[in-house]
């Protein structure tokens, strides 16, 4: 199966499910979870169902392209699910199976995994799901998100797709994955590897990052000012970004570091807050007049 | 009598998780049986990552009916005169529900007064299971917590099943939208079925589950797990060594099996502490290792299935630990690339606790110190010039390796790696293993720094922490210990015991607390320091205490020794003198050893504190007598004293002054009117007192056998 294939599987079977497919987010971000779809989404008592693949940026990870497993630019495929489902287990289970995964012929393994986005605010418990040993899935009960505390619980499965890739191919290598006939990852990815490491590593501009992180605060705390909660939110994936780029220029000292990183969770709690209220007032169009308590069943 | 069979079934429990969890269950049983007075014969808890069952055996079928005896008013109020009930006292019967005739008159300490007799009926046990096992469901604790439903219960994951049988009935319990029933789940991947348990029989229910490929009992889990591993070590010469991953991997699997795999033995170049801990850390992989500890290509992952197609999960473990360990060869090769000692003034990058700035200070003040502790030490001509030298430069160099990407990577391999890369640089093999051991000991089992270096330096970097702390007020208190400052005092405490190094505390922690930054007014420095030192000495006093007790030393003992004079300044003189106490406690002249300290103690200390023993006011011989026995020997036991020969000085003390104190006790009465004659007396008593327990131990409080203070 290749590997847009599997894009493709997966989206069918969420689909299938019900799911919304939402397309990736046009802000560089460093993991689905950051998508309004997933972040803004799991807050307040709106059902709400989504799946999308999700091209995500780690500056810090980037290996210029020699290592066959790590990448500052890869692919999750997320799905949100609220409130989570009594048989989130099953569903999940299935999408596997769906992929054409034996669950039968491998060791499948739910790893404990607490986890939790500082950025963010947000907090969660699940596993990582192993296969054979390869972490392939996070699977997460959202318990807390920009600081909020969820109510209904939101259920977040992140498949790393190039590892169900790897391991549907059995490939050694990530860029060796088969994209499609004729093409591999190692195709249309491997120049962006090298030339990324490279300008995130020794290029990019610290002067104009700081400041950039300082002008992205500015407009993210003016607009929700404006009550523009939504454009606000785009700001703390610019300010997150601006901040991995720093991080991974090593400009950023430890004790920095965690000023850094509360400016940008302050920032995400307050659009949290934000966008509560503006579904509030809006009177949970979601809910589509059904009371918050029917919903919850 | 009746079994009662109980599981909860939950999403996958993390491992650690799990026996706590157990352990509250039976607990948790255990009382909320005895609060309804239901016996339980026995009781067993096991579990596996999906399920945390209890069984309890012979449980009666209803509670036994009590008869209750409620107070109500006093006979005068109750009753008239002529013993008939009064309205108040036909009242009460109304208010507890009873009939007149049982209502009685009982005389109590406070007179007479009027009593209900309740009868209360035993309920039926099916009916009070559900408050006891909802109450478990809702009780058991875990480190976290989560909510899966909305309003509802907190749990370590979310319960998807409930099985509660009590004989073949089902326990009505409902928690959390969840009903109980008779059904168990098998493997989820092996079996995916719902077994029904028909009664609660724990050898069906284990039956049963087996054949859906359930192990549910953890130490048969882990037995076969250990056989299983030992298996495939064996051919290799190699064994499990490592307890605890035994333990964490029985509770990651249902069903427990075990495989070999390999990886490429280029890899075998990469330091053997970073491959074992890319496989364990993450993986949870057994490494295999010869008998002489050499590391071979080979690993052991559990299972938690059957060996069909063992293939492709073998091949999809190596392909797993190949990237952890390109990963780590990555890092291996790009960290070698600066030297350490280049890595010390990026310290300044990594912060350590608020305001006492970071490792880069933190490492000045290591150093520094440790070449305080190098100087008191070579005085003592228990290190030399050469080892105080390299003391220096292990110190230097110890916190280097904390800023590279390995330890970015296993943070478990601090100081281990910075061995490894001071080795590449070609440091002093003394200095690569101080650098190494200066974190030892890192847990309760753990062995020392195998060297003096690393011992010096250990010493200084634990005692930076504990004065660091405190100076910020982050003093442990109960279970909260969040720095781990017991260890390191504990550390502290067996390294200067186990290398015999004299030093002082007291003066230690001046010396490390005039290095860190100050945060007072200049003129209340001083006191502030002062208090500063008082309160880690305590916490040091705490520890002794709590360290000698749980090496089985008596109280009592101990308390002697913290409370003499000599004290626990020094910690290695401290600790021999409770060494040699603990053995003499068990001669036959303990018990008058100990009486001669109780007795001069308890009399002497009515003694006014200034004036020396006059002998021309002696007026009797006995006084005279013991006197002279005090001169002839004070000098000699003094010296054996000074020559920490405490055995022999407490053998000596006894046999001089043993006999000539009990005579004096004997013929002389102290408290005579006169003044002067009195206090020379005192004074005499003082001196033989002080003698022993300024130097050695407290022995009047001693408790002696006959489980009475000897002071009293």
């Amino acid at each position: 199966m290749t590997f847009q294939e599997i894009v493709l599987k997966l989206q069918n079977y969420w689909a299938d499910y019900g799911c919304v497919i939402w397309q990736p987010y046009d802000i560089e971000k460093g993991a689905g979870t950051f998508n309004p779809a997933t972040f803004l989404r799991a807050l307040g008592p709106e059902p709400w169902k989504c799946a999308y693949v999700e091209p995500s940026r780690r500056p810090t990870d980037g290996r210029y392209g020699e290592n066959p497993n790590r990448l500052q630019h890869y692919y999750q495929f997320q799905v949100v699910i609220k409130p989570a489902p009594d048989n989130s287990q099953d569903i999940y289970l299935n999408s596997l199976r769906f992929l054409g995964i034996d669950l039968v012929k491998h060791d499948v393994r739910f790893v404990e995994d607490d986890w939790e986005s500082p950025t963010l605010g947000a907090t969660g418990l699940g596993w990582e799901v192993w296969l054979d040993g390869m972490e392939v899935t996070q699977f997460t009960y959202f318990q807390q998100v920009g600081g909020v505390e969820l109510e209904p619980i939101t259920l977040e499965l992140t498949y790393g797709l190039e590892r169900i890739a790897m391991f549907i191919q059995e490939k050694e290598s990530v860029f060796d994955l088969e994209w499609v006939k004729g093409y591999t990852y190692g195709d249309i990815h491997k120049q962006d590897e090298v030339q990324f490491s490279t300008y995130n590593f020794k290029v990019a501009d610290t002067a104009m990052l700081l400041q950039l992180f300082d002008t992205y605060e500015k407009e993210c705390q003016r607009l929700l000012k404006e009550d523009l909660v939504l454009p606000a939110y785009d700001y703390v994936l610019k300010c997150s970004h601006a901040f991995n780029m720093l991080d991974a220029r090593g400009a950023i000292g430890v004790t920095q570091r965690t000023g850094y990183i509360g400016r940008v969770r302050n920032l995400a709690r307050r659009c949290a807050e934000s966008y509560v209220k503006l579904r509030e007032a809006l009177h949970w169009p979601l809910l589509k007049g059904n009371p918050v308590a029917a919903i919850h069943r | 009598m009746t079994d009662l069979l109980f599981e909860i079934g939950a999403e996958e429990i993390p491992a650690s998780y799990i026996t706590p969890a157990l352990d509250q269950m039976k607990v948790l049983f255990a009382e909320g049986a005895k609060k309804h007075r239901l016996e339980i014969h026995s009781l067993y808890c096991t579990g596996t990552p999906r399920r945390l069952t209890l069984f309890a055996k012979g449980l009666p079928q209803k509670q036994e009916s009590i008869t209750e005896e409620i107070q109500g008013p006093s006979a005068a109020i109750a009753l008239d005169k002529a013993g008939n009930f009064t309205k108040a006292g036909l009242g009460f019967a109304r208010s507890q529900g009873v009939e007149i005739n049982n209502l009685l008159v009982k005389k109590t300490a406070k007179g007479e007064y009027c009593f209900a007799i309740k009868k209360i009926a035993g309920r039926e046990t099916l009916h009070i299971l559900p408050e006891i096992l909802t109450e478990i469901i809702k009780n058991i604790s875990f480190p976290k917590s989560m909510k899966w439903k909305e309003n509802g219960l907190f749990f370590a994951r979310p319960i998807r099943s409930l099985l509660v049988l009590f004989g073949d009935k089902v326990v009505p319990v409902e928690v959390n939208g969840i009903k109980a029933d008779k059904f168990a789940f098998g493997h989820p991947f092996l079996s995916g079925k719902r077994i029904e348990i028909p009664e609660a029989d724990w050898d069906l229910y284990k039956q049963l589950l087996k054949q859906e490929k359930v192990t549910v009992d953890m130490a048969e889990r882990r037995g076969a797990l250990r056989t299983k591993i030992t298996d495939l070590m064996t051919p290799y010469g190699a064994s499990i060594d490592d307890e605890e991953l035994l333990d964490e991997v029985t509770n990651l699997v249902e069903y427990p099996n075990a495989i070999e795999c390999k990886f490429d033995e280029e890899f075998l170049d990469i330091p053997a502490d970073v491959i074992e801990t890319a496989m364990k850390e993450h993986q949870r992989y057994f490494p295999i290792k010869k008998s002489d500890g050499k590391l071979l290509n080979k690993f052991i992952t559990a299972l938690n299935r059957d060996e069909s197609n063992a293939n492709t999960t073998i091949r999809g473990n190596e392909r797993v630990l190949r990237a952890r360990l390109s990963d780590a060869r990555f890092f291996w090769k790009e960290d070698r690339k600066t030297p350490l000692e280049k890595r010390v003034e990026d310290l300044k990058n990594l912060a350590f606790l608020a305001k006492l700035g970071n490792y880069y200070d933190r490492t000045n003040r290591i150093v520094d110190l440790s070449n305080f502790l190098s100087h008191r030490l070579t005085n003592f001509g228990t290190l030399t010039i050469e080892d105080a030298a390299l003391v220096k430069r292990a110190s230097l160099l110890c916190k280097a390796d904390l800023l590279t990407q390995m330890v970015g990577e296993f943070p478990s391999l601090q100081g281990i790696m910075g061995r490894e890369y001071a080795e590449w640089d070609g440091e002093n093999p003394s200095v690569t293993s101080a650098i190494a051991e200066h974190y030892r000991p890192r847990f309760a089992a753990d062995s020392i720094p195998a060297s003096k270096i690393g011992a010096v330096v250990g010493l200084a970097d634990k005692f930076d922490t504990i004065c660091s702390c405190f100076v910020l007020g982050l003093i442990p208190t109960g279970s909260q210990d969040p720095y781990s400052l017991r260890r390191h005092a504990y550390g502290i405490i067996r390294i200067l015991e186990e290398y015999g190094f004299t030093l002082e505390l007291k003066e230690i922690l001046s010396q490390a607390l005039s290095l860190l930054p100050t945060f007072s007014e200049r003129n209340s420095e001083h006191t502030i320091r002062e208090k500063i030192v008082s309160g880690i000495k305590e916490f040091f006093r705490d520890r002794l205490f709590q360290i000698n007790i749980e090496r089985g030393c008596r109280h009592d003992l101990v308390n002697a020794v913290l409370n003499s004079g000599a004290g626990f300044d020094d910690i290695y003189d401290f600790s021999q003198r409770l060494k040699t106490l603990s053995g003499i406690s068990k001669e036959n002249w303990w018990h008058d050893l100990v009486t001669v300290v109780e007795r001069t103690f308890n009399i002497g200390k009515k003694a006014s504190s200034i004036g020396s023993v006059e002998e021309r006011i002696f007026t009797e011989p006995e006084e005279r007598q013991l006197w002279s026995v005090y001169k002839k020997n004070e000098a000699d036991i003094r010296k054996l004293i000074d020559g920490k020969r405490y055995e022999e000085a407490s053998y000596e003390y006894y046999d001089a002054f043993a006999k000539p104190v009990h005579t004096f006790f004997d013929r002389v009465f102290v408290n005579v009117e006169d003044e002067k004659i009195r206090n020379n007396r005192l004074l005499l008593l003082k001196e033989i007192n002080e003698l022993y327990s300024a130097k050695i131990a407290d022995l009047s409080q001693i408790i002696i056998p006959n489980n009475k203070p000897a002071s009293d």
